[in-house]
């Protein structure tokens, strides 16, 4: 069989040509001819928005309102594609941002931020490093929220604390919001958690926290708030704890503020760090200043957009949108934890 | 209620809701060719389009496409041995060689009629379970599911063959290829060879498409002949497939349980519903040894199976959120641009909309069916058109077929790769059917049962729901075994 | 070699297919391994029995006038032709590849030209109109043609 070889060579070939635009590549300043350079360069062009989620999702939702709207904040106008490109929890689409996409501005893309959190842990087959992607801004900032059944006896965040009673929460998996966070709970608040995983997303956790199979769960606000915002506010449903830039249920503590040490709090922050970047969109490294600033920009007024925001609103998606700057310094955070915090983290997690 | 239902009615009818389901119908049928944007992809460009309709509107539209997609598979299926859709590749192993002989025309009326009263019965099956929808999920858990996904292997000893031990082994295979990638609720990676693509298993549709599309294209090139070898006349029109479904109407009221079950319980999906219909034909026909060669139940079954459950897999849709299949996943999405909440909400205060969406897909299908009848002739006449023309565009569509659902060639190579192995089994008289079967419900088996060891340990095996499926199901599973002996009770008695 | 001996051959290549995936399952956490290795065994088992024990008799093969000799060259052109499409489409990409490769093998069925034309013609516009106009699905541009520059 020739062809990985003819691959390899032909990679080399294609690193050859593509060298000079790579990574690292001189860039200067935006000045106003660079701007009319911008938009004869967009001008008749497709943007292609890559998604490394399926078709439907949030993310692909997401990426499809934008699609609609920021070509009009482009110079140039051009227009935009939605590419879905779903493979390995996303991590797929973003070692293809980085290392496989052209850096000519033509292209961007979205991937679960939690990867960037991955790269921190040092997971396998990361091929990227986010701290060198040229981000554009993240969509919103999710707060986890844990709920519990009523009838299942835990009130309060205390009760999971107090350990007489085991706490079963329902989990899509581990390298989820859904499992990672009440693992971390466990070492973090020394909380009896016992993890059920492998739902079918957070619409199978909550059906099965709807039928009484588990006791509750974790996941973001933006989804709980829709499957089981009337369970709650009826009393079915008790929220015990949340973690996020804000809160989003009045007197329920935040994580942090729970912990039993500040090696626990430092754990917490830490394993919530991405949900403040929550869908970030970013381009390739290396796309000519210029362009890349034309992108920021066009990307901050699309989402301050009526019409943007009308559909967001009908599709439910939360805009709370942070700007490149933001993204970029919650990214160099979340890389730049202190060793001894992501060795906890490791440990907790069970990754060694 | 009797109001909501008529109020749902008079929804669908008013303009501009049945123009938009046209539009849908329309768009359907272009998108219904292509195996891999069938589904959930194509529904999903069509959301944008949905934002400034009313509800009603919105889902004529989408469900109107979504019927005719399908549809659409069964058609492609039967002319080429091509499912259009994954849902329709049991169509191929009797509907297509019934092509072959000369009866494209009749096979097409027997699937499409079929495909209708599936979705007939699964649309009055979302009317109906209503009122006792939500109490009567909430008692299910995943033990209940795990075993509707084991009643439905069970079905795997009907579509063995000659061959007993060869039948089970492929079944084996399929579920030993559904382990490829993330374990259920681990990150330990299994079988991937380090591809990336390979992180969320093989996936259904290029596995179908070369499994199915590639044998028979071979075949096509081997007889260098039209694809119907044979000319029967009226005998293989489009009435007499009609008639066949009527002949056979206990199978197609039993086929349409069986695809509503699993339109309700999530995971197993309309690509499980049609294998277990079909393995149902098998095991209930007084003479098995027809399926394969061109009996007619072996389309009517599964047809109808997998359009009971395209239509109730919105059953739990509306009544928790939770998608039955990918298709009603997107629409999950509609549900939510159109400030619908699934649960409570779309059972009583939204109940006329729920209603307008069984109502769509029966005038859909309707519609879709009436359309198909008038084009049989024209599509029928596909197959006695010179074989080599047609080769060149069906390698492309499988081709496009298996790239398109996730936009990567490395899928149009595991279907290549499904495709030599469908030429081995096929040469050397393996059964091909249960290898999906398996591959199709390994990850939902694998999946629950995971979920109930790990939440109930081993107690949920006393459940009581779980001990009489696990019954059903070793009956299921030995019913080839027993009926010869049965049959000879019964003549023994009649004699 | 006769049949049966390739019916055998595929049974043992099952065998060990199942008996390597039963070790390799060996490795993964308890969770993980379970049902791997479970129908892993299971599937060996089978696939051994399969060797073992008699089909149930087949009924006679329906009549076909092609004898084994014809058939087999055929079947070997037509795997041949549908790599060859996919090694074209992966060099040049859909576009490019499929009305090329539509006209290299109807003409080499001795299909004449306007049906050859028609035929390619029909395949691309179907292609480049649904595919990438209508769904903007992205088609590849082809691994050569990158390579030279041109995608």
């Amino acid at each position: 069989m020739g062809r990985p070889s003819v691959l390899a060579v032909l990679a080399l070939v294609i690193a050859a040509c593509g060298g000079a635009a790579g990574p690292g590549a001189p860039t200067s300043a935006p000045t106003a001819a660079a701007t009319e350079n911008v938009a004869a360069f967009y001008q008749g062009k497709t943007v292609r928005i890559i998604v490394g989620l399926e078709a439907g999702g949030g993310f692909d939702t997401t990426a499809r309102v934008l699609s609609r709207h920021i070509g009009k904040y482009i110079p140039g106008n051009p227009t935009v594609v939605v590419e879905n490109m779903p493979g390995a929890g996303s991590r797929l689409a973003a070692n293809y941002l980085y290392k496989v996409a052209q850096p000519d501005g033509l292209t961007f893309g979205v991937f679960n931020e939690l990867q960037v959190l991955q790269q921190a842990l040092g997971a396998a087959d990361i091929e990227f490093d986010a701290k060198k992607f040229g981000w554009l801004g993240s969509v919103f900032s999710a707060t986890i929220v844990c709920i519990a059944r009523k009838d299942s006896g835990f009130t309060k965040i205390q009760d999971v604390m107090s350990g007489s009673k085991q706490f079963i929460v329902g989990s899509t998996g581990p390298g989820s919001n859904t499992g990672d966070f009440p693992q971390v709970l466990r070492t973090a608040l020394g909380a009896n958690i016992k993890i059920v995983s492998g739902y079918n997303g957070t619409a199978g956790i909550s059906r099965a926290v709807d039928s009484g199979e588990v006791h509750g769960g974790c996941w973001t606000w933006e989804s709980m708030s829709v499957t089981q915002g009337k369970n709650i506010q009826d009393g079915t449903m008790v929220p015990l704890v949340q973690q996020g830039d804000d809160k989003v249920v009045q007197n329920v503590p935040m994580a942090a503020d729970v912990a039993k040490d500040a090696a626990g709090k430092a754990m917490v922050l830490a394993i919530t760090t991405p949900t403040s970047i929550s869908k970030s969109f970013t381009a390739p490294p290396g796309v000519p200043a210029a362009r890349l600033a034309a992108l920021r920009e066009a990307f901050t007024k699309a989402w301050a957009d009526p019409a943007l925001k009308e559909e967001a609103v009908k599709a439910k998606i939360d805009i709370n949108p942070k700007n490149a700057d933001a993204v970029q310094k919650t990214v160099d955070t979340l890389l730049g934890f202190d060793k001894a915090t992501m060795e906890a983290l490791k440990a907790a997690l069970a990754l060694k | 209620m009797l109001e909501a239902l008529v109020a749902g009615l008079g929804q669908v009818l008013s303009w501009p809701a049945i123009g938009l389901m046209f539009v849908g119908i329309g768009a359907g049928f272009v998108v219904g060719i292509m195996p891999g944007v069938g589904g959930a992809t194509a529904l999903a460009l069509m959301l944008p389009f949905i934002f400034k309709m009313q509800p009603a509107e919105a889902f004529a539209f989408l469900l109107g496409m979504a019927s005719v997609l399908a549809m659409t598979g069964e058609i492609t299926s039967i002319l080429f041995g091509v499912p259009g859709e994954p849902v329709t590749a049991a169509a191929i192993l009797d509907g297509h060689t019934m092509a072959k002989k000369g009866e494209a025309g009749r096979a097409l009326g027997a699937a499409l009629f079929g495909a209708f009263i599936g979705a007939v019965i699964g649309a009055l099956s979302l009317m109906i379970t209503i009122p006792v929808v939500q109490p009567l999920l909430r008692s299910f858990g995943s033990p209940e599911f795990l075993m509707f996904a084991v009643l439905g292997i069970a079905f795997v000893s009907s579509l063995t063959g000659i061959s007993p031990a060869k039948g089970f082994a492929v079944a084996a295979l399929g579920l030993l290829l559904s382990c490829v990638g993330q374990a259920p609720g681990t990150a330990t990676l299994r079988y991937v060879f380090g591809q990336l693509y390979l992180w969320e298993g093989i996936r259904i549709v290029p596995a179908t498409l070369g499994l199915f599309a590639i044998p028979e294209l071979v075949d096509l090139v081997v007889h260098r002949s039209a694809i119907a070898r044979r000319d029967v006349g009226d005998l293989g029109g489009v009435r007499q497939g009609f008639a066949d479904v009527l002949r056979h109407r206990w199978l197609a009221v039993r086929a349409a349980v069986i695809g509503v079950v699993v339109g309700v319980a999530p995971g197993i999906g309309g690509a499980g519903a049609q294998w277990i219909a079909y393995g149902h034909a098998v095991q209930s026909s007084s003479t098995p040894e027809r399926f394969g060669k061109g009996a007619v139940e072996g389309v009517i079954a599964p047809a109808i199976a997998s359009a009971g459950e395209r239509t109730s897999a919105l059953i739990p849709t509306v009544a928790f959120g939770i998608p039955g299949n990918v298709s009603t996943a997107v629409l999950l999405g509609a549900f939510i641009i159109q400030g619908l909440v699934p649960g409570k909400d779309m059972l009583e205060k939204d109940l006329a909309i729920t209603f307008a969406m069984a109502w769509t897909m029966i005038i859909a299908n309707v519609i879709a069916i009436a359309i198909c009848v008038l084009l049989v002739r024209q599509l029928a006449a596909i197959t006695r058109v010179r074989g080599t023309l047609l080769v060149p565009p069906l390698i492309a569509l499988v081709f496009l077929g298996a790239y398109a659902e996730r936009n990567t060639l490395f899928d149009v190579g595991i279907a290549l790769a499904f495709g030599a192995l469908g030429l081995a089994l096929n040469a050397l008289g393996w059964p091909r059917a249960p290898l999906i079967l398996g591959l199709v419900l390994g990850g939902v088996i694998e999946n629950y049962l995971s979920l109930s060891v790990s939440r109930y340990d081993y107690e949920w095996l006393l459940r009581p729901g779980v001990a009489f499926m696990l019954a059903a199901a070793v009956l299921v599973a030995l019913s080839p075994y027993l009926q010869p002996w049965v049959r000879r009770l019964r003549s023994g008695r009649a004699a | 070699m006769t049949a049966r001996r390739w019916d055998i051959a595929f049974g043992l290549a099952l065998a060990v297919l199942f008996a390597w995936a039963a070790l390799e399952s060996r490795r993964w956490s308890e969770l993980a391994r379970t049902f791997p290795m479970a129908v892993a065994v299971f599937g060996l088992v089978l696939a051994l029995l399969a060797l073992v024990l008699p089909a149930r008799k087949a009924d006679a093969p329906e009549p076909d006038e092609l004898s084994d000799d014809v058939r087999r060259r055929r079947t070997a052109a037509a795997v041949g032709w549908i790599a060859a499409f996919f090694l074209a489409v992966w060099a040049l990409g859909f576009l490019v590849a499929i009305p090329l490769a539509t006209v290299a093998y109807l003409r080499a069925c001795g299909e004449r030209w306007p049906v050859t034309a028609a035929i390619a013609a029909a395949s691309w516009a179907f292609v480049y109109g649904l595919f990438d106009r209508v769904l903007h699905v992205p088609l590849p541009p082809g691994e050569l043609l990158r390579a030279a520059g041109l995608g």
